[in-house]
């Protein structure tokens, strides 16, 4: 057992300081002429109560509060280990609440707060620009991306940081297996800026990452070096075709450096290379497409406010050779991996909603412990009262509880910081891999998120243990101290305290599961209902065009010869092309319909795709008006244009759209004429727009896929579309996934909170259910003589058993009922998760309360039975 | 230390009276008390230590262990530097609250 050092040799001398006082006092009054019974009698009576000066002694010494707590500490875990069960469960049940809380707080600081894997993180910022205005501008990638010539001129200009240069992309490599290599394209500066050093030779010269094009020349990544090129010394001076062009190894890096993004690179190029990993060098000779992202290190002598006042003019300075009518805001943020201004802004809503609900599932959790600590109290009123009549204050009884609560606290969160770390990673391994695939998120716990879990279970434990602390301390002691049977009224109700903490369980549980039920519901409903198009045996091919240099006319000759011939394959019932990844990727732009005077109508934002010949026959979407495209409008790139029901009425209402134009860009040239309606189909991306949807003739064949519908047999038809792709080009790589992957990989996000809300909703039920058999077991505990008394009288067991029920059920609910309306509220806050299925769903709502009732019921029923079963006269003389 | 005001007439300003004319064991405090009051304490004896200890915590009184005159191992206290200081003024203090009072209490109606 655990002392303070102190502790024994100050009982021991305060112990000998009133046995001399007292032996004293009786040698004085025998020496008066007392006898010794007489003398100890009445110096005892003189003295007063000793065990109560003892305890005013131990209050006023030095350091008592220190030693009080040791103390408290000691008792509080003594009194737990002699109730394991009770402390087992409040544990565990905190642990739950924490770890649930802690475990969104680490995905989330992970994500958007946490410093970058790179050496002195804390003087890494990231520099984002957005432009608003006129004049034409394209971004690749996010809308904070700057292009090559603005990115030079800030990086020359700047005085109060250093920029780098960072973007991504995926090369092929004649080296290693699957040949595909994830690149990171750089400025010169940009690994000495993260602290990267050279394990062999050199890193970029400033002259390489000077001109466009001009030095194929590459670093490894240690983890490349290592499994690829079997960690050979004499790999530098090494070729390697990346993207059909030779580059030759100068430096590998070492093994800590793994680049300042989410995803870890491969391998690094000079950014002017980028022309290699999109030919035709769109990107980098083009001062109006952003595509690089911006790494900065602030300079010593530099503040925040002084980096974005500079950087806010350079970036303003920056576009005012190529896009003058626009204005550019400029953020500086610490260095993390997303926290762009728009995530930060569109993330926070979601982020209050989890919140939200983990906060609940702690605050059940709470209810549950505070609930078991109230009934353990009042069994434990006796003792209290004994404590109190001896001199303990009741502000150290207060202390007592709180203490015994800081323990349960300081338990349940150690254990819901460990369990948070499953809880995050389970969460992450539950995105599909080709959202987030070679992610370098570090879910470790670092002093902020344990901080963060010890200020949560300390406030928690304050809570929980402070209500039934409060209300036990307040309560009158003295008849407990009466007493002999162990019933008391708790300020003359009955327990109310304990039905009110139950009926917050079941409401808070009701919400967590109405939710949890109405996202299910939802994500069922995203499955069955009507898309407007196939959702169903597609396959969808794509190719590494680009990467193997092709031209737009020879990628369009490549795909239109591919469709033609596996149009003709038996099982085939339809082949196209198009360049959108079905209900994964989508393209998005402004138009404007012309009037039959020819004056163009305000811009509205349109969703965009290009597609082949057969698009509409081929994914089943309905033909309304007017005619598809033909394999005409291919080839002469015709400008005609297909428009969904939903374009048609909002800019026609009635009338004909067919014959009318459209006009998509901003070009004398880009003006299209409407040749055919087709249905409206639905897009299933959880951060999706209503947007009407215009449909162009494909002309960029470089990213373009094949969409083949087939009649459920894919083995023949995958080894004929391979042996083709292999006839026609042997380096060609031909990825090929079914559409029900694409369905999957866009409903990821609702299955994620589908099964997070159900999981947490389970998590609460549990809790709250553990709650209430406590709370009934405690209630027939303490009138188990009245229900022997009933029972002994000839009472109808079935009668007493629904009494019980019906007085353990009573809170429930109430707690429900509360909980629906709650839940009907809270459902409003999901309304774009549901796919159409109402917030206020009479199914969802009607079968998830009966389904707590049924828990509920069965939670209560056991102790209920087992009071049963007494034996009366057991019951009767346990009295 | 010294936060705790020491009001006229308490326990512990008889304790400080009392140590000042040497040190003393909680008992011999007992008696000294009895002594110089001229009478039995009002208050159950016990109530003593708890007194002693306060003052104690505000460094106003120092222990030490000795033998009694009866040969036996006592706790001794003694007045520290700090004690003395605030017995004098809670003796002035007393002293001019007595003179008011006083004062106070004898005024006539053609004073006033």
């Amino acid at each position: 057992m655990w002392r303070p050092f102190s502790r024994s040799r100050f009982e021991r001398e305060l112990d000998q300081e009133l046995a001399f006082h007292l032996q004293s006092r009786i040698d004085d009054h025998v020496r008066r002429g007392s006898t010794r019974e007489e003398a100890e009698r009445r110096a005892r009576l003189e003295f007063g109560g000793v065990d109560k000066y003892k305890e005013q002694v131990r209050d006023a010494r030095p350091f008592a509060l220190l030693d009080d707590l040791a103390r408290d500490l000691t008792y509080a875990w003594r009194s737990l280990r002699r109730t394991p069960v009770f402390a087992s469960t409040a544990i565990l049940a905190i642990a739950l609440g924490v770890a649930v809380n802690a475990g969104l707080v680490t995905l989330v600081y992970a994500l958007v707060l946490r410093p970058l894997p790179v050496k002195d993180p804390e003087t890494i910022r990231n520099v984002f620009m957005s432009t608003r205005g006129g004049g034409s501008r394209g971004t690749y990638g996010t809308p904070y991306f700057v292009s090559f010539a603005e990115f030079v001129f800030m990086r020359a200009q700047s005085r109060t940081a250093d920029l780098a240069a960072v973007a991504e992309a995926s090369l092929s490599c004649s080296c290693g297996a699957g040949g595909q290599l994830r690149a990171q394209l750089v400025s010169d500066n940009l690994l000495p800026l993260i602290g990267a050093r050279p394990v062999l030779g050199r890193f970029f010269t400033a002259g390489e990452t000077s001109r466009p094009g001009s030095a194929p020349v590459l670093v490894l990544s240690w983890a490349t070096w290592q499994q690829q090129f079997g960690a050979a010394p004499d790999v530098v001076g090494r070729i390697v075709n990346l993207n059909r062009t030779p580059f030759s190894i100068v430096g590998v890096a070492d093994a800590g450096t793994t680049g300042p993004l989410i995803t870890k690179p491969d391998v690094w190029l000079p950014y002017t290379m980028q022309a290699i990993t999109r030919p035709g060098g769109m990107l980098i000779d083009n001062p109006t497409f952003g595509w690089i992202q911006i790494i900065a290190r602030r300079r010593p002598a530099a503040s925040d406010s002084a980096m974005r006042a500079e950087l806010s003019v350079l970036g303003q300075q920056s576009l005012l050779p190529h896009n003058p009518e626009r204005t550019a805001t400029v953020t500086v943020a610490p260095g993390a991996f997303l926290n762009y201004p728009m995530i930060m802004q569109n993330g926070a809503p979601v982020m209050a909603i989890a919140f939200l609900a983990v906060s609940l599932v702690l605050l059940i959790a709470c209810a549950n412990v505070a609930n078991m600590l109230l009934a353990r109290g009042l069994g434990r009123r006796r003792e209290m009262a004994i404590r109190v009549s001896i001199g303990a204050g009741r502000a150290r009884l207060f202390r007592q509880f709180l203490t015994e609560s800081a323990v349960i606290g300081a338990l349940g969160g150690g254990l819901g910081l460990m369990l948070s770390q499953g809880a995050a990673r389970l969460v992450i391994y539950a995105v599909p891999a080709t959202m987030i695939g070679g992610h370098q998120l570090d879910l470790s716990p670092d002093w902020r998120i344990v901080a963060y879990t010890v200020a949560v279970s300390m406030a928690t434990s304050l809570f929980f243990g402070s209500v039934p602390a409060l209300r036990l301390i307040r309560s009158d002691l003295t008849p407990a101290l009466k007493a002999e049977h162990r019933t008391w009224p708790l300020s003359g109700r009955r327990v109310p305290l304990q039905s009110t903490l139950v009926a917050a369980q079941t409401a808070i549980t009701l919400v967590l599961l109405v939710n949890g039920g109405l996202l299910v519901r939802g994500l069922d409903h995203a499955l069955r209902m009507d898309h407007g198009q196939s959702v169903r045996n597609v396959l969808i091919a794509s190719f590494n065009l680009q990467q193997e240099q092709y031209s737009g006319e020879r990628a369009s000759r490549f795909l239109t010869e591919l469709r033609d011939a596996i149009a003709q394959t038996a099982g085939v019932a339809g082949a196209t092309l198009t360049v959108n990844d079905p209900f994964v990727s989508s393209c998005g732009m402004r138009a404007w319909t012309i009037g039959a005077d020819g004056q163009a109508s305000e811009p509205f934002e349109i969703a965009c795709d290009q597609v082949g010949a057969d698009f509409f026959t081929t994914m089943h979407v309905t033909l309304l008006r007017g005619r598809d495209f033909t394999a005409d409008d291919m080839r002469r790139a015709k400008r005609v244009a297909v428009v969904d029901e939903r374009f048609a009425r909002a800019r026609f209402e009635d009338a004909d759209p067919v014959g009318r134009l459209v006009r998509l860009g901003t070009r004398p040239e880009d003006v299209h004429e409407i040749v055919g309606v087709v249905a409206t189909t639905t897009e299933l991306a959880v951060d999706r727009r209503m947007r009407p949807k215009v449909y162009m003739p494909i002309s960029g064949f470089r990213e373009g896929r094949l969409l083949i519908a087939h009649d459920g047999r894919t083995e023949a038809l995958v080894g004929a579309l391979r042996a083709r792709v292999a006839e026609a080009d042997p380096n060609l790589m031909v990825s090929i996934k079914s559409i029900e992957q694409n369905v999957r990989l866009a409903l990821a996000p609702l299955r994620i909170a589908a099964a997070a809300a159900a999981a947490l909703g389970l998590i609460g039920l549990a809790l709250a259910c553990t709650g209430l058999y406590g709370v009934v077991a405690f209630t027939i505990s303490r009138r188990q003589r009245e229900i022997g008394i009933r029972i002994a009288l000839g009472a109808d067991r079935a009668r007493v058993l629904r009494m019980i029920l019906g007085e353990g059920l009573r809170p429930v609910a109430a707690g429900g009922i509360i909980g629906l309306l709650l839940a009907a509220a809270t459902g409003q806050l999901i309304r774009a998760l549901l796919y159409g299925v109402s917030p206020i769903d009479p199914i969802t709502f009607a079968s998830t309360a009966a389904g707590l009732l049924g828990a509920a019921t069965l939670a209560a029923i056991g102790p209920a039975l087992s009071a049963l079963r007494l034996d009366p006269m057991i019951a009767l003389r346990d009295e | 230390m010294g936060d705790e005001p020491l009001l006229p007439g308490t326990l512990e300003m008889l304790i400080l009276k009392a140590v000042s004319l040497g040190p003393l064991h909680g008992y011999g405090i007992l008696l000294r008390i009895e002594q110089i009051s001229g009478g039995a304490l009002a208050i159950e004896q016990g109530a003593l230590y708890p007194a002693l200890y306060r003052l104690q915590r505000q460094r106003l009184v120092a222990t030490e262990w000795g033998t009694s005159e009866a040969n036996r191992r006592a706790k001794y206290y003694r007045l520290t530097t700090a004690g003395r200081k605030r017995l004098r003024e809670e003796t002035e203090w007393w002293e001019r609250l007595v003179a008011a009072m006083g004062a106070a209490l004898r005024a006539t109606p053609e004073e006033l």
